[in-house]
């Protein structure tokens, strides 16, 4: 058989760097006289660490404070709830967005019946996601919801 | 001292701060060696070094004698290594001061300053993943057996062998070619 390339046995590459042939030097030295303190930081850490500890958060302490924040947060929440009349509603916020927009968000990311949904939807909205002319739907529907979304589009009569 | 009689001593609470001392003193340079290696910076060796002896103290009634203590106190060095190399792995700062500080302990190393194999094998073990970093240094550096490093490490021998064999030939590779 006729190799193309020298293999390792028959040929050593002569710059190929080898490890085995390398001197083995740890290149890292600890800084002078730090072996001399260690032990006596570490003991020094051991008896802080064993000492009794005087807690001022104690558990009940954390408690206590714990319910009074929560009930400020609660006084704070309802003493100011709807008093600034520059703050919109969440149906304000809504009123710009389309109904047609609304189900096909909550058909696709939100848990809800598609089927409820057309329910309430008004004839504009079913034009906005249902193209007559090329039946294509702006969403995916099973086939039970593409019956009825027909069904309620027929009933309009468009 | 004896290693079975050293773990009495740790073991025995009236003779625990005595034999801690023995025991700090013979274990702090390789553990040291071991650590530095794989966090590179002197202070967070130091920190991790503290962390395992305090870690060593506080567990020494855990430690059933099935294997050396050697072995255990590695086992505890090298995950309290990996720890804080994972802590930090995300920080670019951390990544750049690795490469500083390797090329500033090999300047500062009157035995290799200047040698650019070196340099160059250092950045290479620098660029090895942190597990095979670890059975890597345990291998080449600390000499230890792959039965003694599949304890310290929780990993078969065979894995080991193959990671070793891999990493030196990735060493090697990365080396001749820069």
């Amino acid at each position: 058989m006729i190799r193309n390339h020298p293999t390792n046995d028959m040929q050593k590459e002569p710059n190929k760097f080898s490890l085995k042939d390398h001197k083995k030097v740890d290149p890292f030295q600890a800084p002078e006289g730090y072996f001399d303190s260690l032990e006596g930081r570490i003991m020094d850490r051991i008896e802080e660490d064993q000492k009794p500890v005087i807690r001022f958060f104690t558990p009940m302490r954390m408690g206590i404070a714990a319910t009074f924040a929560l009930v400020m947060v609660f006084w704070f929440v309802f003493k100011n709830y709807d008093q600034d009349p520059t703050t919109p509603a969440a149906s304000e916020w809504l009123s710009d967005v389309s109904d047609a927009d609304i189900v096909v968000y909550l058909d696709f990311y939100e848990d809800f019946d598609l089927q409820t949904l057309i329910e309430h939807l008004d004839e504009a909205s079913i034009n906005q996601i249902y193209d007559i002319e090329s039946g294509y739907m702006d969403f995916e529907l099973d086939d039970e919801d593409a019956l009825l979304l027909y069904e309620l589009y027929d009933s309009y009569d468009i | 001292m004896d290693e079975k009689i050293l773990v009495e001593k740790l073991k025995n609470p009236s003779d625990k701060r005595e034999a801690f001392g023995i025991f700090v003193r013979e274990y702090q340079k390789r553990l040291y060696h071991l650590i530095r290696r794989m966090v590179i910076n002197h202070e967070d060796t130091d920190d991790v070094l503290q962390e395992v002896f305090i870690k060593i103290w506080n567990n020494i009634d855990q430690f059933k004698g099935d294997a050396a203590l050697s072995t255990w106190a590695y086992r505890i060095a090298s995950n309290e290594a990996l720890q804080f190399l994972r802590k930090k792995k995300r920080s670019m700062v951390f990544q750049n001061n690795m490469v500083n500080e390797m090329a500033t302990a090999i300047h500062q190393n009157p035995e290799i300053s200047g040698d650019i194999i070196q340099a160059k094998l250092q950045k290479a073990i620098a660029g090895l993943p942190e597990k095979q970093r670890l059975v890597f240094q345990l291998k080449y550096y600390e000499e230890l057996k792959y039965e003694e490093i599949a304890l310290i490490t929780d990993s078969s021998v065979g894995s080991l062998k193959a990671s070793y064999h891999h990493a030196v030939k990735k060493i090697e590779e990365y080396v001749t070619s820069h």
